[in-house]
């Protein structure tokens, strides 16, 4: 079982306040979603929930322990983390991109049989096992972004933060990510990621946290949907142009 | 990874080998090649045994243990700064190694303690490292990296100017001019013992740094949230690469482009992974300068051609080759 549990955290940048006193809890179970417009603040969230992001105030915890204080590699073998600034500096396989994820296990230059069949299980469940042997650099973009994905999935940790992991991302593997994402909370795991399509955020979140400069503007079931006022504070669009755009 | 990722560093060090032994082989006293392998275990003529052994090993092995430590130098600050073209040579720490020797020479420091030069110039390696990662070297681009490399090395440069110029005669002058240009002639045993330890040191840091170096090959943020602890492989590969090139000046001058080229070399051979390929690098580089040092002294010239100078004459277009290349994946 894990728990995330955020109290009050704030990120400063400089003079600019990027995350303004955020509390919230999350739970085995849970798919959250975090929505909100560009420079919201939502992926300063995900690295200060996977322990990522220095705070001026405030804590994450993870299982009542600050996740700030964890040795990076118990850290990451509780939490997995997804930026969305995925850099990939030397040519290498696809494959072994992916075994970095087990890099918390042991040496990344020789895997044991779990770690092994924890990379298989992440290139079968994102859809690259025609491209394991091709350098990584030769691969479309969105074959990049499952290869990332892959990364992050193959270290199978109880915790996945994800931010944007279905950017670049035609709808057919847009659909088949977030279904594994569903599957890995159905099965206790606790999923938070960053989501730029409300509908698909909707249609598979547990939760939607909406965030809007830095503050929580909305924190609720997602089948509940969002409410028109809040659609158009936060995202600055009414419900009315959002229907007619559709 | 492929079964054969084994092989291929294993037939480097063959290479490297045989490299080695070659060199103590050949050479301008003609010794025939049966009477020279006896001289090498000291069996025959004492003059063979004394060229053989003194004059030809050390001089060989210095060559290859100053390009060994260029190349694994280079190939642990690529890995760190992410970047193709960083080298010791490129980014100045070599210069300021050389500076840091100078110094001790023109101060006849080592007459005080003999290990005088390779700690001023490991020391001066080490501030020239440390504060080229504190201007940004991890963050900026390529291109300004290499801009601030080029002038910390222009900077040494001109410091090392300075020392000649105020050099009271011209047995000095040639002397700093060795450290300038890079040498491995006249080497013995003794000079290679001191530097030895610290090339130890420096290379095992730089292997302890290998695990967090792969990780970085996903971007700083993506190598912390895996588990690597990205100030200790900061550190390590810093350090590592510092001593190896403070280590490498002190024994033979500043050499250049050995640790751009050799990493460059060896990264196939690693799978494209920083980490794997400091081992090869330096067994490649350590083959480029012994093989380069065997064709200086097999060259007729009166006045024997720098090691340095040949280097860079082999590696500058090497370089650019590099640089011309590596523009696509480098941003």
């Amino acid at each position: 079982m894990t728990a995330i549990d955020v109290r009050s955290l704030v990120v400063r940048r400089g003079d600019a306040t990027i995350l303004d006193s955020v509390s919230f809890a999350a739970g085995a179970g849970e798919f959250i979603g975090v929505i909100g417009r560009n420079g919201a603040g939502k992926s300063t969230l995900l690295r200060a929930l996977a322990g990522l992001e220095p705070h001026a105030a405030g804590d994450v915890l993870l299982d009542a322990v600050p996740v700030a204080s964890l040795k990076p590699r118990d850290r990451a073998r509780r939490i997995a983390f997804l930026p969305q600034m995925r850099e990939l500096h030397w040519a290498a396989t696809a494959e072994s991109v992916v075994a970095l994820g087990r890099f918390a296990w042991g040496s990344p230059y020789r895997l044991g049989a779990p770690d092994r069949a924890a990379v298989d299980r992440a290139v079968a469940a994102t859809d690259l096992e025609a491209f394991r042997g091709r350098i990584a650099q030769t691969l479309s973009g969105g074959e990049q972004a499952r290869m990332h994905l892959a990364r992050a999935l193959a270290a199978e940790t109880p915790t996945l933060i994800a931010d944007e992991p279905t950017a670049a991302l035609d709808l057919r593997h847009a659909l088949a990510i977030l279904r594994l994402l569903r599957e890995k909370t159905e099965a206790g795991g606790l999923v938070v990621a960053a989501l730029h399509d409300i509908d698909l955020a909707q249609r598979f979140c547990s939760r939607l946290v909406v965030l809007d400069r830095g503050r929580i503007a909305a924190d609720g079931p997602a089948h509940a949907g969002l409410t028109p006022d809040v659609i158009s504070s936060v995202f600055g669009v009414s419900a009315d142009d959002v229907r007619r755009a559709d | 990874m492929a079964p054969d990722s084994r092989l291929l560093p294993a037939s480097a060090a063959l290479a490297a080998l045989g490299l080695v032994i070659a060199a103590t082989l050949i050479g301008p006293a003609n010794i025939p090649a049966g009477d020279a392998i006896a001289a090498l275990f000291g069996v025959g003529d004492d003059r063979h045994v004394i060229i053989v052994r003194d004059i030809r090993l050390p001089r060989a092995l210095a060559a290859f243990a100053a390009g060994a430590a260029l190349g694994a130098s280079g190939a642990a600050l690529q890995g760190l700064l992410r970047n193709p073209l960083a080298d010791p040579g490129v980014l100045g720490v070599s210069s300021a190694a050389a500076l840091g020797a100078i110094v001790a020479v023109y101060f006849n420091l080592a007459a005080a303690a003999v290990f005088a030069t390779p700690l001023l110039a490991i020391a001066a390696a080490l501030g020239a490292t440390a504060l080229l990662y504190a201007l940004g070297a991890g963050r900026v681009s390529p291109t300004r990296l290499i801009l601030i490399g080029v002038g910390m090395s222009a900077f040494a440069g001109a410091a090392v100017a300075l020392v000649m110029n105020l050099a009271p005669n011209p047995f000095v002058l040639s002397d700093l001019v060795n450290w300038l240009f890079g040498t491995v002639a006249n080497r013995s045993f003794n000079d290679l013992a001191l530097v030895a330890p610290f090339m130890g040191a420096g290379l095992t840091a730089a292997l302890l740094a290998a695990n967090g170096l792969s990780a970085l090959t996903l971007g700083e943020e993506a190598a912390a949230s895996i588990g690597a602890d990205i100030g200790a492989t900061r550190l390590l590969a810093i350090s590592g690469a510092a001593l190896m090139t403070g280590a490498s000046v002190a024994l033979a001058g500043a050499i250049g482009f050995v640790g751009v080229v050799a990493p460059h070399l060896a990264r196939p051979l690693a799978g494209g992974d920083p980490g794997r390929a400091i081992l090869p690098a330096a067994l490649i580089g350590g083959s480029i300068l012994a093989a380069a040092d065997l064709i200086i002294r097999l060259l007729p010239f009166d006045q024997e051609l720098k090691l340095g100078v040949a280097a860079a004459l082999i590696g500058a277009p090497g370089f650019v080759w590099i640089a011309a290349r590596t523009q696509r994946i480098a941003r």
